[in-house]
């Protein structure tokens, strides 16, 4: 079921009414049955192997005894098994072929057969949960919980299921005992966070995603320097808006059920340098790194390498996260390059930060900031190219970027005057004006998002923008609706 | 205690704004907006000034030309009050039949004033003319249908994938009683096909999509007539099977016979007699290194042998291709598609070959019933 389907809207409405007229001690279990229940609109086969999965982490939670000789044992243990469990289901093309052909040989199955192994939705983002809840039981930030359906609950709960916010057992679990009161502002918040959620994702990252050529991310020498570069721009705010589009929609739906999930996303493109960025994108993921690998390898090292400016300790903890962020995303070496390309980023900018003269963001006069949050945008669009498409193709591409050619201005007006009626947009070298449109709308949302210094910001609006925002979403909805360009969110498929 | 004021003040203000309907009454006033101007622009759509704004309208298929003839025929018979003869076929009727020629010339011999329409679209065989055949007769209710056929259409497989851009939508599942709210309302609102056209404006190539399917509706006359403008000499090659560019070709040709499915095609068409209207089928008279690919002449005159049996025995009439020597070499674009010089000579002999037909075999242009005319 999509979390952007009218009946997710109304089930889950539906649903929230029934929670809160239900007594605490059945909500959880409700919340959990609708959990199993949205698991189970996408495949049958997800609920056993989700049930597997949280009964495992459950288990083996319990079995951690903070300071007992077995704890680390089972930490251990349960970190393997969560890992074990991603690799075995999100990365069976190593082993796939290989199974398929054992099992031909065995004659369980006839050679031409091929074994299909289904990705559970959001396994990524619940085995980050798990291990956390793990290494958190082991830490004593927690204690191992007792109420399965409650734990269940924590797994499983629906609206974060599919791609996250990555949320922590410690700060999610409280919440569960003491839902937020059903009043006006709470319903107002959620309205508003679901209709920019859907705003970003219909109007702004769909059409940004389909304006991009299908050739572009494979030959990029096909297409003239500027094009590239309007459609690396359009990658990046597609990408961006899809996800941030993506959970502010359900954090949105959560708040019906009193639940606040955490923020995941902050206008990252407006990063003063790679520190912030990485603090307003992808929040949940950025924070999980930095809580259970930044700062354990960093304390590591620490102990081993003084003082705290020698370059081990500088280089390695960003580059080490950054790399398990990129592996986390995909087994690929444009990936890991990826991560490796941002944790090097990371590098520099503490390299920088440690001469003597090094001045803080906030004392930065406006010009020194204008450029810091230029020169992070542009090194972090260069970085999606890598993210995009494999290493080749990549290095084709970012070629491609200097390879410009002169636009066909006359033929531009000629165009206009219905001169050359047969000649098309696409051959005149200049980029396609509605991509720059969209660019343009996407651009102001986030301006306008800064200025308010609210993701719900469009409670602020005056009522004719907000109407006028309305029928806009309502129009492109509509459009999105009668056309067969619907887009599947892209970090549901990690 | 002054502080202790302005903070209770400032409690009170935010308690009154959090208590004015703001939010939701702007949420909601935006979907009454958005309601009202979809009634607004539906009764725009509906005016007769909706074309000149809106220039392309949409069924919501995925082939253009199918729908700019749709419509065309949809305004032809608006315009005059009903359609008596319509010639369905591919892109050799589509350039290669200019009706106004044709029903002026079948006008001066018979006399019979006739209002012809062509609908040839590009790409289209017997699998998706039986469709387009239906629905003419079921929407309009011509006369006389004209199906001009050729081997091509009879070939397993070929042209599935074009048949499948117009065949697989909710509006054409509507026509054949598949009950779809979106088919219903692609039917039965103005406005929804003025805005089909746009569905895909997010993708990387409609502006050019966009203004190719202007300009070629700008080039299709009110009868459904493209003129073919193409200029350059046809110098008639005997195709080559070692050539790799013809081998495509040779390869979809080799072992002919003609599929029983589309067979049954062809069936369905003339079965159409059945309701009234005259179903004649022809062919186009194309070049003879066309019939090359097919292999030796015995393959062509078989598959006519079989192709006439079949339209006997389904009720219908075949009316053999006009002599290809008949058009002058400078009419053809290649060795099947006619240009502008080419398509009035031919749509005049079409018009004398059935006026003959007419004369001699009862094989005649039936005029609309005037009772099935809007």
């Amino acid at each position: 079921m999509s979390v952007t389907s009218l009946i997710f809207f109304g089930t889950s409405m539906i649903a929230a009414l029934i929670y809160h007229r239900l007594p605490k001690k059945w909500a959880n279990l409700w919340l959990l049955l609708l959990s199993v229940g949205f698991v189970a609109t996408w495949s049958w086969q997800f609920v056993i192997v989700l049930a597997l999965f949280t009964g495992m982490n459950y288990f083996i939670g319990r079995k951690i005894i903070p300071s007992t000789p077995s704890a680390a044992k089972w930490t251990t243990w349960g970190i393997l098994f969560n890992i074990a469990f991603l690799f075995l289901l999100k990365y069976n093309r190593f082993y796939q072929p290989a199974l398929s052909k054992w099992l031909a040989s065995m004659g369980w199955i006839s050679p031409e057969s091929v074994i299909v192994i289904l990705i559970p939705i959001g396994l990524s983002f619940l085995a980050l949960q798990a291990i956390s809840y793990l290494l958190d039981l082991k830490n004593k930030r927690l204690e191992a919980e007792t109420d399965f359906i409650r734990f269940a609950v924590y797994v499983l709960y629906f609206p974060k299921m599919l791609s996250g916010p990555i949320e922590l057992a410690r700060q999610f679990l409280p919440k569960l005992d003491h839902p937020l009161p059903m009043d006006r502002q709470l319903l107002e918040r959620s309205a508003a966070l679901v209709l920019i959620g859907l705003f970003r994702k219909v109007v702004i990252a769909d059409a940004l995603f389909n304006m991009i050529p299908q050739g572009a991310f494979l030959t990029p020498f096909d297409f003239p320097g500027q094009k590239l570069l309007f459609y690396l721009f359009a990658y990046a705010f597609a990408l961006y808006n899809d996800f941030a589009g993506y959970t502010s929609i359900i954090r949105g739906v959560s708040l019906w059920f009193g639940i606040e999930l955490s923020s995941n996303f902050n206008l990252p493109y407006l990063s003063h340098n790679f520190t912030e960025f990485w603090s307003r994108w992808h929040i949940s993921l950025s924070n999980w790194l930095r809580d259970y690998i930044y700062f354990p390898s960093a304390r590591s090292l620490l102990k081993r390498f003084t003082p705290r400016t020698h370059w081990i300790n500088l280089v390695v903890p960003p580059i080490l996260t950054m790399l398990v962020s990129g592996a986390w995303h995909g087994l690929a070496w444009n990936l890991l390059f990826w991560g490796a390309l941002h944790g090097t980023y990371q590098v520099i900018e503490r390299v920088f930060s440690l001469r003597k003269n090094a001045v803080p963001v906030n004392d930065q006069p406006q010009w020194r900031r204008s450029l810091g949050v230029a020169t992070t945008f542009t090194f972090a669009i260069l970085a999606w190219i890598p993210f995009r498409m494999p290493l080749g193709v990549a290095l084709q591409y970012f070629q491609g970027l200097f390879r410009w050619s002169f636009p066909d201005i006359i033929g531009f007006v000629q165009l206009l005057q219905g001169k050359i009626p047969f000649a098309g947009w696409s051959e005149l070298q200049i980029p396609n004006p509605l991509l720059i449109a969209v660019l343009i709308v996407a651009i102001l949302l986030d301006i306008n998002q800064d200025h308010a210094k609210r993701d719900d910001f469009i409670l602020k609006w005056p009522r004719l923008s907000l109407i006028l925002f309305i029928v806009v979403l309502l129009y492109f909805t509509f459009l999105a609706t009668i056309s067969d360009q619907v887009t599947p969110f892209v970090y549901q498929g990690f | 205690m002054r502080n202790k004021q302005s903070e209770i003040e400032a409690v009170k203000k935010q308690t009154l704004k959090s208590k004015s309907p703001s939010f939701f009454f702007s949420i909601a006033s935006g979907f009454i907006v958005f309601a009202i101007l979809l009634a607004l622009l539906e009764g725009v759509s509906r005016s007769k000034y909706a074309s000149h704004i809106f220039p392309l309208r949409s069924v919501g298929s995925y082939h253009a030309q199918f729908e700019i003839k749709w419509f065309a025929l949809q305004d032809f018979v608006k315009e005059n009050k009903g359609v008596d003869v319509v010639l369905i076929g591919n892109s050799m009727v589509n350039t290669g039949i200019d009706p106004v020629e044709f029903k002026d010339r079948y006008q001066q011999l018979s006399g019979q004033h006739l209002r012809v329409f062509n609908f040839g679209v590009d790409g289209l065989t017997i699998e998706s003319l039986s469709v387009i055949a239906e629905l003419i007769n079921t929407h309009y209710h011509p006369g006389t249908i004209i199906l001009f056929t050729e081997m091509r259409d009879y070939i397993a497989g070929n042209g599935s994938e074009v048949a499948k851009q117009f065949v697989n939508n909710r509006w054409m599942d509507y026509q054949r009683g598949i009950p779809s709210l979106e088919g219903y309302l692609i039917e039965n609102s103005a406005l929804l096909k003025y805005l089909l056209p746009y569905r895909n404006w997010s993708n990387s190539d409609f502006l050019d999509s966009i203004r190719m399917e202007i300009y070629r509706k700008s080039g299709i006359t009110a009868q459904g007539y493209e003129a073919d403008h193409n200029l350059e000499p046809f110098s008639p090659v005997i195709p080559d099977p070692a050539d790799p560019a013809e081998q495509p070709k040779f390869k979809l040709a080799a072992n002919f016979a003609i599929d029983p499915s589309r067979a049954l095609n062809l069936q369905e068409v003339i079965s159409l007699n059945t309701t009234g209207t005259h179903i004649i089928v022809t062919e186009m008279p194309v070049y003879p290194t066309y019939f090359v690919y097919f292999g030796p002449s015995s393959v062509r005159e078989k598959y006519l042998q079989d192709l006439a049996a079949l339209i006997l025995s389904a009720g219908g009439q075949f009316v053999p291709a006009v002599p290809e020597e008949k058009i002058p070499i400078g009419g053809r674009v290649d060795d099947h598609h006619l240009n502008y010089k080419g398509a009035p000579i031919y749509s005049e002999l079409l018009a004398n070959q059935l006026f003959t037909a007419c004369e001699q075999e009862s094989t005649c242009l039936y005029p609309a019933s005037p009772e099935n005319q809007p």
